[in-house]
């Protein structure tokens, strides 16, 4: 038999063998480790975010009138963080944000000056995010809503 | 020789393509690192300054006007009872750097900024001697004055004027004690016009001049 002619093609299947091996490591590597981490650290950057968002509608939601209002302020927050809706709930003076992946949870004490009660209640994503304050100037009531 | 692969050229081929794989995740590490701000902390440091120096604040005179004597009364307590600060979070509240009020170590969290004027409000007395013409200029701005208006027994004292504006005006004399609002913007001249001589005594001016100087609020939070 004369083996002349098969080492080329040895060869070559050798090279493409080695190349495939190694981006199939290398992809391994990302998909594995890499990418699952950055996504962590973005998705909890922008948990941070838009809890801290939130808190500042809520907080710069007060009107400077002295007489009896009823308002509305409205803000858009991003549908899902890390492809997941989330909720932001309030109770008793803080705002939480609630997302599936509890590692991405997080939670501010909101600052209002004493005059202003706080309602407590749930804000699902999807909707813009509406402030409500209503009542006379001694003693107002700030509500979360959803859209209309 | 001919048609070989040379598997040097391949694994020279790999080595840079690693080489640029891993730079490549070098710069996306340090954007995203450069991209990390304290959101939470910046918030709460800009909502508190905000608060400080507004408009109903207990420090406040007008928007970001402090009274100086309100601004030495800022104390720990009275940041968690009547701002907000809640009981884990570390706040320090500086005027030209130093502290006002603390309640932690707030090194290493967000920082605000906010130049302010500090006001502090003085009481002066002045007795006009009415050499010539019944006439006081004040030396400072004010923005009210008290007037003590004893004229003597020949005299009647009808009208006061600030500016060539009446602000006391009484046809049988005036006499006692009166507050006028005068405008803090500039300096007034109070004329009394009087039926008879006025003579020193007879006036007593208290005006209440404010020392402003400017100063840089800071806000450091963090937790």
């Amino acid at each position: 038999m004369d083996n002349r002619g098969v080492s080329p093609v040895v060869g070559k299947l050798l090279a493409a063998g080695l190349a495939v091996l190694y981006v199939s490591t290398v992809a391994g590597l990302f998909v594995g480790g890499l990418v699952p981490e950055y996504r962590a650290a973005t998705g909890d950057e922008l948990g941070e975010r838009v809890l801290a968002t939130a808190a500042g509608t809520v907080e710069t939601a007060q009107p400077s009138v002295d007489h009896a209002v009823d308002t509305r302020t409205r803000t858009d927050l991003p549908t899902t963080i890390r492809g997941e809706r989330y909720r932001l709930v309030v109770r008793n003076g803080t705002l939480v944000l609630d997302h599936p992946d509890d590692r991405l949870d997080a939670r501010t004490r909101l600052a209002l000056p004493p005059t202003v009660t706080v309602r407590d209640g749930v804000w699902h994503s999807g909707d813009e995010f509406v402030v409500r304050l209503t009542g006379p100037p001694g003693n107002r009531t700030l509500a979360l809503g959803e859209g209309r | 020789m001919r048609a070989q692969t040379s598997l040097p050229a391949l694994g020279l081929a790999l080595l840079v393509l690693t080489v640029v794989t891993v730079l490549g995740v070098a710069v996306a590490d340090d954007a995203l690192r450069s991209a990390d701000r304290s959101a939470l902390d910046r918030q709460a440091a800009v909502a508190l300054s905000d608060r400080l120096v507004g408009r109903a604040g207990p420090l406040t005179v007008r928007p970001n006007v402090l009274n100086g004597t309100a601004v030495a009364e800022l104390n720990a307590t009275t940041l968690r009872t009547r701002y907000g600060v809640s009981n884990d979070t570390d706040v320090d509240v500086t005027l030209d750097g130093e502290t006002l009020a603390a309640t932690g170590d707030a090194d290493g969290g967000a920082h605000v900024e906010r130049l302010v004027v500090v006001e502090r409000t003085q009481r002066r007395t002045l007795t006009p001697a009415f050499a010539g013409r019944n006439t006081v200029s004040l030396p400072r701005r004010t923005d009210r004055v008290d007037l003590r208006i004893r004229p003597p027994g020949n005299t009647t004292v009808s009208t006061v004027r600030a500016d060539e504006q009446v602000v006391l005006h009484d046809a049988s004399g005036l006499d006692g004690r009166y507050t006028v609002s005068l405008s803090r913007h500039r300096t007034v001249t109070l004329a009394f016009e009087a039926a008879g001589p006025l003579e020193e005594g007879n006036v007593t001016v208290v005006y209440y001049p404010v020392e402003t100087r400017k100063a840089t609020l800071g806000v450091s939070v963090d937790g």
